[in-house]
Order: C-alpha cells, then structure tokens, then sequence
C-alpha cells in the first residue's frame, strides 16, 4: 500500500502550504487521540494501565503541538493562503479514520485497537517521513514523533500479553477484523450518502420547482418585522 | 409527576428530571460522553436523571421535548424551496439532516426508552427558553425576551410571565421570525472571525474588547431595522439559508475584508489582527444596540420591574449588563443555562406547570443539579500512583488552600453535583490568585491553551463585590450565575489584573455563602490573608474538552495540565516532585 | 435501567412511528393557511423518502444496496 502511495504522498507533500494545512490537521487528529487515552485513563480500574494511558495522552498533546507549531510555520513562511484541495482520506494521521471505543473494563480489547492503529501510524509516518523531502524540520518532527510511536507500539502490545494473556492472539484477531469491518463500514456509509445526495438532488430539481414558486410568491407576501406569536397548541403535536 | 425534559439534535443535548414539580436532576450529556456539545440523544444524561429518582422510564408521566419537530421540518422545507435553485447543493444535506433522524423524534424517543408514544409532549424552542427563564427565577411576574440563532420559526420572542397561588402562564405576544436573526448576525461574524459557531461566541465577545466599533455603520447595512422596531437581515450579506458550508456570502467578503483562517492566530499588533477585533467590537455594538432598543420598548409596554431573558443570546454578558443598565428593567433574570441545553429543563416546567396545571413552586436557586463526584476515588488512585496526598479537616482544608492559593498555585476544585449549564460556578473550577497578568498568562499557556486574548472570571462574596466592581442597581444578581461584565473599579484594576479585561471589565460571578459554603468560606479565608477576597474561578476543563464531572476526570485533568494541586471533597492530591516523577515515570517504562 | 434494544430494532420502531409524524405535519401544514396546503404533497413525498433514510441509517452495512433498490 504504502509503496504505490508513494508518489502520490510526494505529490501531497511537495507544496508548502498544502503541507501547512496538514499538518494542522494532524494536530486535530493527535489532540483528539489524546483525549480518548485521557477517557481510557479515566475508566480504567489498572493503575498501571492508567499510568501509560496518561503518559501516552501526554505524547499525543505533544506531537499535537508540534505539528501546530510546524504547519503554522510552514503557513507563515508562505506568501500563499488559502488551503485549496485537501486529500483528507490520503493522510490521516493516527487513528484519523478510526473510532477508538473507550469503555469501562474493556481494556484487552482497546490495547490490541491501540496496538494496530499506532503500527498502521507509525507505518504511515514513516512514509510521511520519506515524502517530505527536502524540508528537514517537517522531516525531524515526523522522526521525534515515530521514536514515541515506537514505544507506544511496545507498551500496548506488552500489557495486552499482561492483561489479556490466553486471550491475546484472538484479540489482535478481533481487533483487525474490527478495522477491516469498520473500514468497510465507512466505505458503505459513505457511498450510501452519495446515493442519498443524488436522490435528493434529483427530487429537488424535479420536484421542487412548481413548490418554490408558490413559497417564493408567499414570502414576497409576508410582512416584515414582528408577527404575532402562533396560537398556543396541545403539547402532544409535533406541528 | 415525573416529568423528564429532553433536548439534543443540534447542539447541547441535555436531560432535566422533575418529580412533583421539583427538579431533582439535569446534566448535559457532553459531561457523561465527555465529547463536548455533544448533541446525540442524550441517553447517559437520561440514565443519571433516572438513577437519581430511582425511576424506570416506564415509570414517566411523560416525556417532553423542547421543540416541534415537524414545526421545524416545514421551516427548512420553506426556507429550501424560497431560495430555489440556490439552495441545491444545501438541501440533500438538509433532507438527510431532518429525516434521517431530527424529524423522528417520537419515534426516537420510543425505541430508546421505551415510552408510549401517547406520553412524549413538545414544547415550542422558545417556549422551552421563556420557561426555562421566568419559572426558574425568583420573581411571581415578569417580562420574558428569548433570543437565539433559530428554534422552528422564531428567532426572538417577547412576552409576559406570571406564576403564583392564582396559577402560572407564558404569554408570548409576538416574535420574530427565521431567517431574521440576531443569533445568526453573530454566528455568521463568529465563522467570519475563524472561531467555530456555537462555541466561539464566547471569542467574539472577548476579542470585542480589544477593538473599535469602526464598522458598526457596515454591521448596520446587514441588519436593517423595520419601521415596527424589529430588525431584519439583508440576506444578500449571508448564505447560511442557501448552503450549509459558509454563512456569510461574497458581497460580505466585500465588505468586511477576507474572512480569517481558523489557523492562523489573531495578533493584535498587526493591522489585520486589529481589523479582526474591529469587526467583532462593531457586531458587539450592534448586537447591544438592538437588545437595548428592543427590551426598552418591551419595558415601556409591559410596565414590569423584571425581565427574564432566554436563549443562547442571554450568554453575551456584556449585552446583559448594558440591557440592565439601561432597559429600564430593575431586575434582569439570566438562567444558569439560558442555552439550548437549559430548554431540557424549561419543557419539564412548562409542561408540568402549564399543560398539566400543576401549583407553582419555588425552584432552587441554583445550577447544582448534575452527578456527585465519588470521593473516595481521588485517595485510592492517588495512592496507586504515588502522588502525595491528604485528608484533611474543613478549618485545615480552607485555610491551606488559601495560603496554596496565596502562593500562586492553581487549584482544581471539585465539590458536590456538577452544576447544569456552560460555567464552572464553584463546583467544578480551577481556582487561582487573581493579582497578576502573569497567572492570567500562565493559564492561557500551560492550563487551557487558549488565546491570549480570553479573560478570567474572578468570583467575590455578594457583600464585597460592590467595593471592587462598579455594579448597577441589581447587578449583583445578575452576577450571580456569572451573566454580566462590570468595570473593576479603577484603584483595583492594578491588582486584579488577571481577572481585568483590556477594556477594564470582569464577567463576575457574586457569591452568597448558601449557594457554595466551602467556596465562600475559601475565599473569606484567602481575603484575611491577602485584603482581598476575590479568586480567579474558571471551569476545570482543558481545551476541547467539557467540564470534567468525576473525580477520576479532575485526575486525569491534573495530570495533564499546569494544574499545581487537585481537591475532591476534603482529598487533597499535590504535584510530585520534579525527582519523584522522573522516577515514576522510570517505572513505568519497566 | 434503560433496556438497550439494537440498531436495527429501533429504526424500525421509529419507522413505525413515522407515519403518526407525517400525519401531525400534513394536518398542520393544511391547516395553516393556502400557501402551506400547497406543501402537503411535496411534504408527504419527502416524509416517504425520509423511511428510506431511517432504513438505510438501521443498516448501515446494506445502505448502499437498500438505495439501489430504489
């Protein structure tokens, strides 16, 4: 995969302000991250766990700030603004596409999720790594944030073996079934929003037009400034 | 009875509980998710609601929502087919907005609580507000003005109150109506301004301060006022009703300049930072003007000594102080909840006082109506990670956190049920000296990561207030629930510069030993000591995230944050040592 | 104690429901005036189109295939 996006990401990153803006996205997507371990933090009854969790928050607030600080960076250098297309899907960042379910006493299952998303990141950055080019400081700050992913990639699979250690194997299992079934989700759900738009479109320009009419006639009719209060109704319609 | 109020959908979904006519719980759902403005149906917040009263749904009286759905869906119907062929790209979002979910709401309610269909009520939006503003406040009659972005068609209502043995109405007398909207003015300068809509009015407001009104004329030209008095919008100025990607249109751009990207930071030494501020001080200004305009003339034709104000507009402090300064209202009732959110409990009120004819009842004047935090969570999980920590007696715990307060550090202060509305009124606060710019500084950098230009609140007993602000006649209780700025009197600006605003202001909150006695008791304390007993209060929570609820999450916010140290009940939880936390840290990686 | 019921239990008990919700639109709407009664077949229309939502949205999954039908 990441051999044919190749080009591609080279393609994402060569501008400068495309870059910017991504970046800042990145940010988004890291301090969202960090919440949910703060959530896992805060539910979970293993005081080590609850530890890591929080060390691992703190990473992702601080890999947040230095991609904000790098993308407004890059924007500032940059005479140019405005963000143009942005390839969202192309770049994620970590866990950009995921839903990270935190619940209460369901720590083997969010380790083993963790334990996957942060290998597909660190796979992911290291590409971004790769396709920055000649921009060394974008490129330290992917490198600072792989070493973090690194270790984040180890804790999480060490203390799924702790937590979880007859059930370890079929949980990294279930875990990527999960994504490949929330992946495919998505994609259902995505499509499905795109036949629903057409439909509507269609009714809208097919439907609509003898309707607008009338209501725009209406509209011309009605007087401006305060209107009475409607007649009070039963509570039990919805009208 | 039991009557449970719900609102959600758009943004703020909350639940409120009533038995007997008494509320006995009401929390937003984003405090329970944790995922703020969170708008889905509020389930956990229902749960808590339930729990508390020990109530199975079936058990409900009835169920009441605070808006007409269908009311709504001919509303977005209507505004779609008036701005025919503009709206099309809007409208198959519309569509899938409303009946994909928001226009079922009957049905919603049925298959997640299981209650009948013939027990779920609505309630107009700005009924929901009236409600939640007059028969929440201390006063038997009283003029009601709401105002907010949009509910079905309204967009600002005004009327009449009266409650008492002789029973209780909400006349509402007439309104304006969608898309002529004050809420939406400021909404569409919020996005204008890079902040996001539904949170960063709170931005625009602040950063109004750092700016001249010089465009107030131009504000003007988009909101003309009618000959009746009222206002409307020149939608040649807006696109929210033709698309849902940007409110403001082109011949705004015009206008006022580009709009300003969401990342990049204003700075206010620059000519576009200032143009920003200008901007917002000039819709700031009109905004005042209007709401002034409007409540004089409700005042003059209700002859009423107080008025209620609702909605989502009623959150603008600086508008509130200048309705009661010179409306010619004596006394001005915002709820601790004037939002959307607070409609949760104004529909439980208006249909147990209305539609059943239930007696009025006093209602606690207060917003402590959310969860407990469990109090023996903080010394278990402090003891598990080795954080220094302490029980200690009442007298010992006031009087060390004001010499901890007094040395500068930063309190995270988490005491009885979280309080029912956007502000940290005492129970979930961070609490700080409110002398020196520098903790102002430091609060924006290492606590909330905010922008430089975002004020502090102080807090000061009721009885004090007067000799460090400039309060009008009823400004106290405006401040109650922290709803008006006042100018710091001038010989205290100096030494309450965290909490002064450029402009010389605060958004106070006044404090009556009843309302938060360990609080008041805290601050009277750190007064013997200091000469001055005003605190920095301002919500225990970092950016992005809501107000932390449990213990377990004022933990977890301590943990992350500059937060020095961390009180729950009577558990007092420090920062390690800087050689205490590395080698913490060691064993973690063991 | 709120007893969970699955995803596609309750789109369909708010499908079920639909059609009271129409009818309280369609009687408000004919009631309120002779430009609003113009709206009530345009209305009823998109109610319909709106089942198909709350079918799709039950199944997520299958939505695609649930529109392609139509």
């Amino acid at each position: 995969m990441s051999a044919w996006l190749n080009p591609i990401q080279r393609w994402v990153w060569s501008d400068p302000v495309r870059r910017g803006y991504r970046l800042l996205r990145f940010a988004e997507v890291e301090a969202d991250g960090g919440r949910d371990l703060a959530r896992a933090a805060e539910l979970t009854p293993d005081p080590k766990l609850r530890r890591l969790y929080l060390r691992h928050a703190a990473d992702e607030q601080r890999h947040s700030d230095m991609f904000r600080r790098r993308g407004a960076a890059l924007l500032r250098e940059s005479a140019r603004r405005g963000a143009g297309w942005q390839p969202d899907w192309l770049a994620p960042g970590e866990r950009g596409l995921d839903d990270v379910e935190v619940e209460e006493g369901r720590d083997g299952p969010l380790l083993a999720f963790l334990h996957l998303s942060e290998a597909a990141a660190a796979r992911s950055f290291a590409v971004y790594h790769q396709a920055v080019g000649a921009d060394a400081e974008t490129r330290e700050v992917f490198a600072r944030i792989l070493k973090d992913e690194n270790f984040h990639m180890s804790y999480t699979r060490h203390e799924l073996g702790r937590v979880a250690p007859q059930k370890q194997g079929w949980l990294l299992w279930k875990a990527r079934l999960g994504r490949l079934w929330k992946g495919y989700l998505r994609f259902a759900v995505a499509l499905a929003g795109v036949m629903g738009a057409i439909l509507l479109t269609l009714q809208y320009f097919i439907l609509l037009p003898v309707f607008a009419l009338g209501a725009k006639r209406a509209a011309k009719r009605e007087p401006e400034g305060w209107a009475p209060a409607r007649d009070k109704r039963d509570l039990k319609g919805q009208y | 009875m039991k009557i449970l109020g719900l609102s959600c959908f758009y943004h703020d979904a909350a639940a409120a509980l009533l038995v007997d006519g008494e509320p006995v719980a009401a929390v937003q759902e984003e405090r329970l998710s944790r995922r703020k403005n969170d708008a889905a149906f509020p389930i956990e917040a229902v749960e808590y609601c339930l729990d508390v009263a020990g109530l199975e749904p079936e058990e409900l009286d009835a169920v009441v929502f605070y808006e007409r759905p269908m009311l709504k869906f001919e509303r977005v119907l209507t505004t779609a087919l008036r701005a025919f062929p503009q709206s099309w790209r809007s409208f198959p979002h519309a569509m899938k907005n409303m009946l994909g979910e928001k226009a079922w709401v009957r049905g919603i309610i049925t298959s997640r609580l299981g209650v009948p269909g013939n027990k779920i009520l609505f309630t107009e939006h700005h009924q929901s507000h009236a409600a939640a503003a007059f028969l929440t406040a201390p006063t038997e009659r009283a003029a009601i003005l709401t105002a907010d972005g949009v509910g079905e068609w309204a967009t600002l209502t005004v009327g009449t109150g009266t409650r008492g043995a002789s029973g209780t109405s909400i006349q509402i007398d007439r309104e304006i109506r969608f898309p002529h909207s004050l809420g939406m003015l400021y909404s569409t300068f919020t996005a204008y301004l890079g902040f996001a809509v539904n949170e960063g009015e709170y931005k625009v407001m602040g950063l109004a301060s750092y700016g001249e009104p010089t465009m107030a004329d131009a504000v003007r030209k988009l909101i003309p006022r009618t000959a009746d008095g009222a206002f409307r919008l020149d939608l040649d100025y807006f696109d929210f009703h033709t698309t849902a990607k940007r409110s403001f249109s082109e011949k705004f751009i015009r206008l006022f300049g580009p709009p300003r990207s969401r990342y990049e930071p204003i700075n206010l030494a620059t000519d576009e930072g200032r143009r920003f501020a200008n901007c917002a001080a000039s819709v700031q200004r009109v905004l005042e003007d209007i709401l002034v305009d409007l409540t004089r003339d409700l005042h003059d034709r209700t002859g009423l000594p107080d008025l209620c104000l609702g909605g989502g507009v009623a959150l603008n402090g600086v508008a509130n102080a200048r309705i009661l300064k010179e409306s010619g209202f004596e006394r001005l009732f915002v709820p601790p909840a004037p939002g959307d959110a607070g409609c949760a409990l104004g529909a439980a009120l208006y249909a147990d006082r209305i539609h059943f004819g239930n007696p009025d009842r006093h209602f606690p004047d207060h917003p402590f109506w959310g969860p407990d935090p469990d109090y023996d969570a903080l010394p278990r999980i402090a003891a598990e990670d080795k954080f220094p920590h302490e029980d200690l007696t009442e007298e010992a715990l006031i009087e060390e956190t004001a010499g901890d307060l007094q040395a500068g550090r930063i309190v995270g202060w988490i005491q009885g049920r979280t309080e029912f509305g956007p502000r940290a009124l005492g129970n979930r606060s961070l609490l700080a000296a409110p002398h020196a710019a520098a903790m102002r500084d430091r609060l924006n950098r290492d606590i909330k990561y905010r922008e430089e230009f975002r004020p502090f609140a102080p807090v000061c007993p009721v009885e004090e207030a007067a000799r460090f602000f400039e309060l009008p006649p009823g400004g106290a209780r405006l401040a109650r629930f922290m709803s008006g700025v006042f100018p710091v009197r001038p010989e205290w600006r100096g030494r309450l510069a965290a909490i002064t605003h450029v402009d010389g202001t605060a958004r106070l909150q006044t404090l009556e030993r009843s309302f938060a006695p360990r609080l008041y008791d805290l601050i009277q304390a750190y007064g013997r000591r200091t000469g001055v007993p005003v605190l920095l209060n301002t919500s225990f929570n970092l950016a992005g995230e809501p107000i932390v609820c449990t213990a377990q999450e004022g933990y977890s916010t301590f943990r992350r944050s500059g937060v020095d140290l961390l009180i729950v009940g009577n558990t007092r939880v420090r920062k390690r040592s800087r050689a205490a936390a590395a080698a913490a840290q060691e064993e973690e990686l063991v | 104690m709120i007893k969970k019921k699955g995803r596609l239990r309750r789109q369909l008990v708010v499908m079920g429901s639909a059609f009271g919700s129409t009818g309280d639109l369609a009687r408000g709407l004919w009631k309120g005036g002779s430009d609003r009664k113009l709206m009530v077949p345009l209305a009823i229309f998109l109610c319909a189109t709106g089942l198909l939502l709350v079918l799709a949205a039950g199944v997520e999954a299958l939505a695609p295939f649930i529109y392609s039908i139509f």
